[in-house]
């Protein structure tokens, strides 16, 4: 086999955000059919709070089945993009050996079981809060009473993203492996992709290995951002819907946030670091000291950083803006919906505060990269 | 100077610990040519780390000078390696995504050198200027990361195997090259090889088994990289 089940287990990015994507769905689909079966006991009252509430649900599946869907899709491409790269001579030498790109491939397809154990994790999880899920929604009159029922069919919401997933790795890493064998046992991947561009004469030697690490690996960027635009969106938006949401459903938006924002930085950050590890040792045998190696290496990161968070606050203000203030208008007793400036300071403190404490835990791990792996091309 | 007084160096955990050096003692006079010639396995690359302050030692003591670098911490010794050494490995490790300019840049950078380009003249790679590394020969990357290690003007310059991978004319080339420079500028070279015959080219040759020292002599005929067989 290609790929152990440990080399699975290590993708621990793909099995939390499918974790999530599950637990969220399955709690609002199950919800959302037991809804469904007392649409004959709601009264005239109870009838804009009924369809606000089913499109509630319908929203909450869609964007978070499909943002955290999308993001595990994004995850997996890289991540496998990643494991080929680091491995890509135990690759090259079963290819030159004679096996086919299709059975070499076959052996990503472990990796849906690093779904699967996410998306057990999640529909397990989710049924530990239903009880406690069921009983706030069914708090007050403004909707009927909801039992909680079993629906054998929401399985599928485990065993799809499996199947699905376990094809798509094997899609992705057939596409990676259609390079020559050799090649990828000199690890000559990376270099093809390097565009021999003129280098700027004037720039200093680290502005311009900044430049090279930041340009280097554009998928790094997107993820730094998107993680940051998850913390700006999901936290802001977990402290700015109190009023408006029940504290169960604020906290798990915070949490899905924290979560993704935290999944996609360390990811991306320690594969920036870790990718640069002969470049950082080379700068430590030189002397650049660690202040400078650290600025040349996550330095421009920080950019995408700040674009991500600026983005997440406003799009959340949008979102927030749209259903409370035009979707749930008519709904009796909605309070108008403004920029929650408080949640906002706190907020952004915070994403200061984690982002440049994570920038210095990676500044840290370049600290311990030793010097010797120069040695070991 | 360099002194080094009864290095011991170990790798491996408790139980699979296998001593390289054991109880090395030299010292290396400002300006001097050394050649450590040693086969595989003797501990000859090791030497070279510990002495250019890469790796610690296990017991024993560095001396640059009065200064001893077995006792600095690693921000100091990061400072010292700015300060006083270059460094040449056999595999030129040179940075794929950057041209020949902002290799060698890297070290020139570090000493404020804004003369840098002299030394790719002198190197003969005036013409490689706006290269990438996978766009030269073995030879001219290797002689890339040559003008690296002196662009950032050292006071010491290490060389791990520098013609090991390379073919005996680019090689003798490379090596020539070396020489020259170091006449002209005047620093301490040290060279790590298990090649007998570049051990002529240097004022001093010591050879290393199993990890000691098991000659120690000055070269009476010192010869140049075309005169050396190879």
């Amino acid at each position: 086999m290609t790929v152990s089940f440990k080399d699975a287990l290590k993708f621990v990015g793909i099995i939390i955000t499918v974790c999530c994507a599950v637990l969220v769905c399955n709690l609002f689909l199950n919800y959302a059919i037991d809804l469904n079966a007392v649409a004959g006991e709601v009264t005239e009252k109870q009838q804009i709070a009924y369809t606000a509430m089913k499109l509630n649900n319908k929203v909450v599946c869609a964007v978070t089945g499909g943002c955290l869907g999308v993001t595990s899709a994004v995850l997996l491409v890289f991540y496998i993009g990643h494991y080929i790269k680091e491995h890509s001579a135990r690759f090259g030498i079963l290819k030159a050996l004679g096996y086919g790109d299709l059975k070499v491939a076959a052996g990503c397809a472990v990796f849906g079981l690093c779904v699967f154990i996410g998306a057990a994790a999640g529909y397990a999880l989710s049924w530990a809060l239903m009880p406690r899920f069921y009983a706030v929604q069914n708090d007050g009159d403004a909707l009927p009473h909801v039992i909680l029922h079993y629906h054998p069919i929401l399985l599928l919401i485990v065993i799809l993203p499996t199947v699905f997933y376990s094809v798509l790795a094997v899609l992705i890493a057939y596409i990676k492996l259609k390079t020559p064998a050799l090649s990828l046992i000199k690890g000559e991947e990376r270099l093809r992709r390097i565009k021999m561009k003129e280098q700027k004469g004037n720039r200093n030697f680290l502005t311009e290995l900044a430049f090279c690490v930041f340009k280097d690996r554009k998928m790094l960027v997107f993820f730094v951002g998107f993680g940051c635009f998850c913390f700006g969106s999901m936290i802001l938006m977990g402290l700015s819907m109190r009023d408006y949401a029940s504290d169960m459903m604020g906290f798990m938006i915070l949490i899905i946030g924290l979560i993704l924002a935290a999944m996609s930085l360390i990811l991306a950050l320690s594969a920036v670091v870790g990718g640069n590890a002969k470049t950082i040792a080379m700068l430590k045998a030189n002397g650049y000291s660690l202040k400078e190696s650290g600025l040349a290496v996550l330095g421009l990161y920080h950019i995408p950083a700040v674009i991500g968070f600026a983005i997440g606050s406003v799009y959340q203000w949008g979102v927030l803006n749209v259903m409370i203030n035009i979707v749930f208008s008519s709904v009796e007793g909605t309070k108008h919906y403004a920029f929650d400036w408080t949640a906002f300071g706190i907020c952004l403190t915070v994403f200061v505060v984690a982002y440049e404490a994570l920038n210095l835990f990676f500044v840290q791990r370049i600290a311990k990269t030793p010097v010797k792996s120069i040695m070991s091309e | 100077m360099i002194e080094a007084k009864g290095i011991v160096k170990s790798y491996g955990t408790s139980d699979n610990r296998q001593t390289v050096l054991k109880g090395i003692g030299l010292s290396i006079n400002d300006g001097d040519n050394v050649v450590i010639l040693g086969a595989s396995g003797s501990g000859k690359s090791t030497l070279l780390n510990v002495l250019s302050g890469l790796e610690r030692v296990d017991e024993g003591k560095i001396f640059y000078d009065e200064r001893e670098i077995t006792r600095l911490t690693d921000r100091e010794l990061t400072a010292f390696r700015r300060e006083y050494v270059g460094f040449v490995f056999q595999q030129y490790c040179l940075l794929p995504d950057m041209t020949v300019d902002k290799n060698v840049r890297m070290g020139a950078d570090l000493a404020d050198n804004k003369d840098y380009k002299d030394i790719i003249e002198c190197l003969g790679l005036g013409e490689k200027l706006n290269k990438y590394p996978r766009q030269l020969s073995g030879g001219e990357q290797q002689r890339v990361a040559v003008a690296r290690a002196l662009a950032k003007l050292p006071k010491v310059l290490f060389m791990d195997e520098p013609t090991g991978a390379l073919d005996e004319a680019t090689g003798r080339q490379l090596l020539d090259y070396v020489l020259k420079l170091r006449k002209e500028r005047g620093f301490t070279l040290v060279t790590v090889t298990h090649n007998e015959n570049i051990a002529q080219t240097a004022d001093r040759v010591i050879k290393l088994n199993s990890g000691l020292i098991v000659e120690d002599k000055q070269n009476p005929t010192i010869k140049t990289a075309y005169e050396i067989g190879w």
